[in-house]
């Protein structure tokens, strides 16, 4: 995969998914828009990566149904402080959940925003970019 | 063969010869070997196409997402000049991959690429001329780059079974055409199906979703005529429904719920969910009155109790709390507490309390723990209290993490 010539390291973002097509989407999209990528294939490498004592993300894109550990439940122990990440730090979901019952539950895990897919990337990068105030 | 025969006994034993039995023992043999090898070849084939594949695979979908993303222009035309039968044999199955994950413009996009690998031409052919699964194949293709084809092709060639009527219907809904709902339901409903599949159902929620007036007109006329199975199912569709029809002819749904199955009853009163607003539609069901109270199936009345507390006026709510007094069946009391719950004070005394008449049908054999008689409305409520305080413990994520930091 090329790597984007105007790109600026500034902002960093975590992402876990364990669909390879929506990881290779979320990574070329954030990546041309200069972002510094940790990519995670499951629930519990995201738990690992967001419990990194360095882990400083801008925002983080979370899967809902993954192994090893859903990501509302990762959301949840994000948002109650367990881990080392800054338990505001700005999460969406992306999911194929796309049922009202769904949405109201991610947003009630904590999540400042929900897409369901198939989705928009260009619409994701926005919400990304409001969220963080760029 | 020789068969030797006893005149005396019922039973016949049969004598087979040794180089019978060694010549099935040999072919079966033969054949499990045969099975054997094939299998192993077949997969030993398969693996050695996926081991080269792989790496062709992965070029494209950097090639595709850099064209995509990285470029002005993709030129989806001139990449597909260049690249040989077995790229875009490749490239097809990558786009088919994608295709289903993004919508606006980058699906648009990859639609175009689809139409520089010629994939929409030859789905019209296959519906044309195709057999079964190639048509419904065609179909999937045609959704997945939301491209419509005539509505005389569809209409020609793609009526054999409910599968395939509803796969066209999918096409006309991913291409958001304007006959989408009116061309959707007749494909849908043509020739009255029995029931629909999993995908029938989602298919005819999507139609009905943006304009769910064909369907309710067609509901008014056939809907006697259906199986219980689909009436139950259209029911369904017709509660998930968001847009609200404001002059439509409802009266199959009022009339489902004299229905003689309990299943379509049931359905009929959680499609009332979202008409509680419309005063004559409440006139009609007459909810408020016995028709509750007369119905004898106590999954019925659940629904019908779901539905009151959906409607969640001041009518409704009575009606549930007069109902409170005299539900005779538990889970339908804890059905009834449920629907009333979100009205009233959780922390005020049980609706069921106030019942001026005294112990109901049901409601004086409950015995609690300590031995005392416990009024079964009021275990139902205190049920649903409990339930909702820990939901809303549960869903407390700032709550939790205040309390931590207090731990801390």
């Amino acid at each position: 995969m090329n790597q984007p010539c105007r790109r600026t390291v500034t902002k960093s973002a975590v992402i876990a998914d364990d669909d390879e097509t929506i990881r290779s989407i979320l990574q070329y999209k954030l990546s041309n828009a200069g972002f510094d990528l940790t990519v995670c294939h499951d629930g519990e490498a995201g738990r690992e990566a967001l419990n990194d004592p360095d882990a400083d993300p801008d925002i983080v894109i979370l899967d809902v149904m993954m192994p090893r550990l859903k990501g509302t439940q990762l959301l949840r122990t994000v948002r109650r402080g367990e881990l080392a990440v800054d338990p505001d730090v700005p999460v969406i979901m992306l999911t194929s959940r796309g049922t009202e019952d769904d949405v109201l539950e991610g947003l009630e895990s904590g999540a400042n925003e929900y897409l369901t897919k198939p989705f928009s990337p260009n619409e994701l990068l926005a919400r990304v970019e409001r969220l963080i105030g760029v | 063969m020789t068969v030797i025969a006893d005149p005396s006994s019922a039973t016949t034993a049969v004598a087979i010869p040794p180089v019978a039995l060694t010549a099935a023992v040999v072919v079966l043999a033969a054949s499990l070997a045969a099975v054997v090898i094939v299998t192993l070849g077949y997969s030993l084939r398969a693996d050695r196409r996926r081991r080269r594949r792989t790496p062709i695979r992965a070029d494209l979908r950097s090639a595709l997402l850099d064209r995509l993303y990285g470029r002005d222009e993709p030129a989806w035309d001139e990449w597909v000049a260049t690249l040989s039968t077995t790229e875009r044999d490749e490239l097809e199955s990558l786009l088919d991959v994608y295709l289903r994950e993004l919508r606006g413009r980058d699906a648009d996009s990859l639609a175009e690429l689809g139409v520089a690998l010629g994939i929409d031409e030859r789905a019209r052919r296959d519906i044309a001329d195709g057999g079964y699964w190639e048509r419904i194949h065609a179909l999937v293709w045609l959704a997945l780059l939301r491209d419509a084809p005539d509505r005389s092709l569809l209409e020609t060639h793609c009526r054999e079974t409910p599968r395939e009527r509803a796969a066209a219907a999918r096409v006309l809904y991913a291409a958001e055409t304007t006959d989408l709902a009116t061309t959707g339901i007749e494909l849908l409903l043509e020739a009255e199906p029995r029931s629909f599949s999993v995908f029938g159902i989602d298919t005819l929620y999507r139609v009905s979703e943006t304009d769910p007036a064909p369907l309710f007109e067609r509901a008014a006329a056939d809907f006697e005529t259906w199986e219980p199975a689909l009436q139950q199912q259209v029911l369904l569709v017709t509660r998930h429904l968001h847009t609200v029809v404001g002059g439509a002819d409802l009266s199959w749904v009022i009339g489902a719920l004299s229905n003689p199955e309990p299943r379509v009853r049931s359905a009929a009163w959680r499609a009332l969910d979202a008409y509680g607003w419309n005063r004559g539609l409440r006139a009609d069901i007459g909810a408020g009155s016995d028709r509750i109270a007369d119905e004898p199936a106590p999954s019925v009345r659940a629904s019908a109790y779901r539905a009151l507390g959906a409607w969640g006026d001041t009518e409704a709510v009575t009606a549930l709390r007069a109902a409170a007094g005299s539900e005779p069946d538990d889970r339908a009391r804890v059905a009834l507490a449920r629907a009333l719950f979100p009205h009233w004070d959780p922390d005020g005394p049980a609706p069921g309390r106030w019942d001026p008449d005294g112990p109901a049908p049901g409601r004086e054999n409950a015995v609690g723990s300590d031995g005392d008689a416990v009024d079964p409305f009021d275990a139902a409520w205190r049920w649903t209290s409990e339930h909702a305080r820990f939901d809303r413990l549960a869903r407390n994520i700032s709550g939790a993490r205040t309390r931590e930091v207090t731990r801390r």
